[in-house]
């Protein structure tokens, strides 16, 4: 079945995020000119500094005032501006179908996946896709087309969330296949082996990506509001149980809040940014309010 | 099944019927309990993991305060049936559990006044109505009561005795209390209910209780504090207090109190004259108060009456009885019937004899004045009823005495040694004596052989050597010669001037011993002066010898000495004189209810066995058992001194009891005894409620046998509603908790992340 995939995109929230800049915190490595700071130094105006000329040097980038002054070749060596590599892993698994309110979550992911594409494409960074469950289900290489966008919301729509979900494997596979640095935007509800997906973000990090976790989960997810005698049925085979959710209620949420406080200080550890939204929230007041506080942090680093 | 189901709830609930489907409804909140787990909604839910270890680690509190929580809305729902099919806790069947009961003492007063009858019921059958009650309502739960009654008659024989109350107990208790009847006696409530206290201090029940079911009379309670005072000493002990009053207002009430005659005179066709005493208890003048008399079960055709008698006031009415037989007869005197029967009647019995013997033993063998004395008690017999029988000193010594009402030794010399003994005793068994003295006297005889010290002999005073003479002339404008002191046999001549004896003129007297005390405040003895002459002499005294009585002249009895002989007034005072000295036969014949009868007889004279047949002609055959008397009789051999003696108690009934002594040849010889109801117990007057309280302290529960409601409501046995309503409060307030404490609540500041 083929999903409609410009659902994904909303005219309003796109208007609303179009002025954001996603920018990532730690040097990033890409093809094209743009908005973030490369690693190498090229062809640019912002000169940074003096080497002595050595065999093989471009003699075009010599500079003839210092040799005049001091009678030693010395290039001059430029800035090179880079374009973001930003590779989106959105979380396809059977648990992402839950809903309770207006979207569920893998509505809400695909969502937020086509509305940083829209914009990471806008300011001419390149964009990739992986949507996965315990595999990888779909694939878009980056790139920074204008009409790749295309690409990306057919690869969302295309896929119908039905399998458990497998972080380690597809963490790690991401991993293998950047070997350049980039952002990797993780979306997911990050209901899975907690050891696993922990080891797939600190290889992720090793390899020098910055990593964006965002952190999906439903209202009633956190706040477990049910009443009456409910027979849960759990997603991706957990089981089943008929309780009285009332009764229950504290300990889920003091279970829930444990699993929040781990995630939040294992990111925090790895310098990965961690963000819990909650999909009854307006997708474009979430993504302001996570990429206004994220330039606020910004710090430069540069190897 | 419903109705078993409803009579063995019915101990525990005032509506037991209702509690039945109060208490199936405890099943509604099991059903929805069960309907909710049957009935739930699908959720598919992803977070699953944190829900199990939820589920996982509040499994046990979950399970523990579901069940609390169902456990609580059963427990409410029982509440409220129990309040709507009011439930009754009795605190005494913890008790049971502990292996202890509680014990209800009922002192039944059976007093006569008790007998107080009004509509188709009295006093006494309210009483018995309330311990039926008690027991019908203690049988509900049976095994946890026990009862003891105690009559006032019998308080230290219980009636029942620590029976257990149930379904048989009642049925035989219900028999019990038919026969039971009121006795006529007066009783005292204080020795009941120290009985009562003694029996129920040494009790171990758990919970005790008293219930004083009495008329609660105010001359009783007003005359004796020390009612009031045991009752409270009951507080003290632990011991819960009833009050039962059995009589809820006074009745009238009318009562013969007094039936007394000239007994001692009383003769075969002599009219007897007697006097009925009637008092009135109630709160008005009473007109025309009849008096019918039954002389040997039957009735007088002519019955007598009082024309009215004012409230609270006594009338008396004298009447005459002529008996035409000698012998026993009995007599009853009876008001017409009113509140309490038993005190309308009294009792009399009479031993008469033809006519009644008086011995007249003269020294002088001419008996000029024995026969001067003979004329003036027995000038015409059939009025009098009095046969003289004049004999020389000598018949005292060969002769029984007994039969004589009395015996007059006149001008004396002396008297045979073996005749001084059997006078003796004659004078200690009740006969009675008189002494003139005259020119025959033998002073010396006297003070020597009947003289003792303090006047304890048969003779009263010392005599001088001689006798006085007083002249004519000396003291004919002195006025009355003879002083009579106040006393029963000159009454007739007080009151107002007596010419004829102020005419006696005394010529000679004896003489005191001059060393011997003329006055009686100067002599320790009981020898009283009755006449003293103008010139302070005294003449005659008085005193008492065993039973009987003695009177002493110490003039003549005919005109040698003085002239009062020939003066009308000497046959007047020879009455007087015989009917006061005269044997008291009757003087143990009428006694008040309730009295034992106590009988000893000489083995030697009778056998064992007798007879007593009661007043309702119920024949009680009784052995005599030997018994040595505390106080030996002076002179009596040892041999005599062992006594056949028996005590019979049940003298209840008014009426004349007859008993029946078998001599050694088995003739049997006739004692009657009437017994009569006591006169303090007619005054219905009640206590009021105020002031029984107030004697008997705010403990005590004031009840009444009309409205016999306290029996189900008091304690031990309570309707708990308000006990029920504060469990119930607080079993809805936990059940609140717990609800609360296991539903969903948003928090405004819970919103997570």
């Amino acid at each position: 079945m083929t999903h409609d995939y410009r659902k994904f995109l909303q005219p309003e929230v796109l208007s609303r995020i179009s002025r954001l800049e996603i920018r990532a915190r730690q040097v990033v490595e890409g093809f094209l000119s743009g908005l973030h700071r490369s690693p190498y130094y090229g062809q640019s105006v912002e000169f940074v500094q003096h080497r002595e000329y050595a065999t093989g040097d471009d003699i075009r980038r010599v500079d003839w005032k210092v040799w005049s002054k001091t009678d030693k070749y010395y290039i001059k060596l430029y800035e090179e501006d880079t374009n973001l590599r930003t590779t989106l892993l959105v979380d396809l698994s059977e648990s992402m179908e839950f809903q309770s309110g207006a979207m569920s979550k893998y509505d809400y992911a695909c969502t937020v996946a086509a509305s940083l594409a829209h914009l990471l494409l806008k300011q001419q960074d390149s964009v990739g896709l992986y949507s996965f469950d315990d595999q990888i289900r779909a694939r878009v290489p980056t790139s920074s087309r204008r009409n790749h966008l295309h690409a990306i919301l057919q690869a969302l729509g295309n896929e119908k969330p039905a399998k458990k979900t497998g972080m380690d494997l597809i963490l790690k596979q991401v991993a293998e296949e950047h070997s350049r640095k980039g952002m990797i935007v993780l979306i997911s509800d990050l209901l899975t082996d907690r050891d696993q997906l922990f080891k797939g973000l600190e290889l992720l990090r090793h390899r020098g990506h910055d990593v964006l976790v965002m952190h999906l989960l439903d209202d009633e997810e956190l706040d477990f509001s049910y009443s009456g005698t409910t027979r849960f049925e759990g997603m991706e085979e957990t089981g089943e149980l008929v309780c009285d959710p009332r009764s229950l209620r504290e300990g889920y949420v003091e279970a829930v809040q444990n699993f929040l406080h781990e995630l939040r200080r294992n990111c925090a550890k790895n310098l990965i940014d961690y963000q819990v939204i909650r999909t009854s929230e307006h997708l474009d007041a979430a993504l302001l309010h996570y990429f206004n506080h994220r330039i606020g942090m910004r710090q430069g680093v540069k190897r | 099944m419903f109705s078993s189901l409803v009579n063995a709830l019915s101990p525990f609930f005032l509506n037991p019927a209702i509690f039945i489907p109060g208490a199936a409804l405890i099943a509604a909140p099991i059903i929805i309990h069960l309907l909710n787990r049957l009935r739930f909604k699908k959720v598919r839910f992803a977070a699953m993991e944190f829900l199990l270890q939820s589920q996982k680690r509040n499994k046990r509190r979950i399970l523990f305060e579901q069940l609390l929580l169902l456990l609580l809305r059963i427990m409410a729902v029982l509440m409220i049936a129990a309040l709507v099919a009011r439930l009754i806790v009795n605190p005494n069947q913890l008790a049971i559990l502990k292996g202890e009961k509680s014990h209800q003492l009922v002192l039944l007063d059976d007093s006569i006044s008790m007998q107080d009858r009004w509509a188709e019921t009295s006093a006494f059958e309210q009483g018995k109505k309330t311990i039926v009650e008690i027991v019908e309502q203690g049988s509900k739960r049976p095994g946890t009561q026990k009862l003891t009654v105690l009559l006032l008659s019998e308080p230290d024989v219980p009636f029942i005795n620590g029976e257990e109350m149930n379904e048989q107990f009642l049925i035989k208790l219900i028999e019990d209390l038919g026969t039971l009847k009121c006795t006529s006696q007066s009783l005292e409530l204080l020795a009941g209910l120290k009985s009562a206290r003694d029996r129920l201090q040494d009790e171990q029940a758990i919970s005790k209780t008293l219930h004083v079911i009495s008329d609660f009379r105010a001359h009783e309670w007003e005359a004796q504090p020390a009612l009031g005072e045991t009752v409270k000493s009951f507080e003290e002990a632990d011991i819960a207090v009833n009050l039962v009053k059995s009589v809820q207002k006074k009745n009238d009430n009318l009562a013969l109190i007094g039936l007394e005659g000239e007994l001692q005179s009383a003769a075969v066709n002599v009219p007897l004259r007697l006097t009925a005493t009637v008092r009135n208890h109630s709160d008005k003048r009473v007109e025309n108060v009849r008096i019918s008399v039954i002389r040997d079960g039957n009735e007088l055709p002519v019955p007598f009456s009082i024309d009215g008698i004012e409230a609270g006031k006594t009338a008396t009415k004298p009447f005459e009885v002529v008996f035409r037989t000698p012998g026993r007869h009995k007599l009853k005197v009876s008001l017409d019937s009113d509140a309490i029967a038993e005190d309308n009647s009294r009792f009399l019995v009479l031993e008469l004899l033809d006519t009644n013997p008086v011995l007249l033993i003269d020294g002088n063998p001419q008996a000029a004045e024995a026969k001067i004395i003979a004329d003036a008690l027995a000038a015409d017999p059939s009025l009098t009823g009095i046969s003289p029988l004049i004999q020389s000193p000598e018949f005292l010594r060969r002769n029984q005495l007994d039969r004589f009402r009395s015996i007059f030794l006149i001008n004396l010399a002396n008297l045979p040694a073996d005749a001084v003994l059997p006078l003796k005793k004659y004078v200690e068994g009740g006969g009675g004596l008189v002494w003139f003295t005259g020119e025959l006297t033998a002073p010396s005889f006297f003070n020597s052989t009947l003289y003792e010290e303090n006047g304890t002999g048969i003779f009263p005073v010392r005599l001088g050597p001689t006798w006085n003479e007083i002249p004519r002339g000396d003291i004919a404008n002195l006025g009355p010669m003879m002083n009579f002191v106040d006393h029963p046999m000159f009454q007739i001549f007080q009151g107002e001037e007596n010419p004829f004896v102020a005419a006696v003129h005394i010529d000679k007297y004896f003489r005191l011993a001059d060393d011997f005390p003329q006055r009686d405040e100067e002599r320790e003895d009981q020898v009283r002066t009755l006449v003293t002459l103008s010139n302070g002499q005294p003449i005659a005294f008085e005193h008492k010898y065993g039973q009987g009585t003695i009177i002493t002249w110490l003039t003549s009895a005919g005109s040698d000495w003085n002239d009062w002989a020939q003066n009308p007034s000497f046959v007047i005072f020879m009455l007087e004189m015989q009917k006061y000295i005269a044997k008291h036969f009757e003087r143990e014949t009428s006694r008040e209810v309730g009295v034992p009868i106590e009988i000893a007889v000489s083995p030697s004279a009778f056998s064992e066995e007798l007879e007593i047949v009661s007043p309702d002609e119920k024949i009680s055959r009784i052995k005599m058992v030997p018994k040595t008397p505390d106080v030996e009789p002076e002179g009596s051999e040892a041999a005599a001194n062992v006594l056949l003696s028996t005590d019979y108690r049940e003298t209840g009934i008014p009426g004349v009891y007859r008993i029946v002594l078998f001599n050694n040849d088995q003739i049997p010889q006739e004692r009657w005894v009437a017994f009569n109801p006591p006169g303090n117990e007619a005054d219905l007057k009640l206590v009021t409620d105020d002031d029984l309280q107030s004697m008997a302290g705010s403990a005590a529960q004031i009840q009444t046998s009309d409205d016999l409601d306290w029996v189900h409501k008091s304690d031990p046995q309570q309707e708990v509603r308000t006990w029920l309503l504060v469990i119930l409060f607080l079993i809805l307030m936990g059940e609140q908790f717990m609800a609360y404490r296991l539903s969903f609540h948003s928090r405004t500041s819970g919103a997570l992340a």
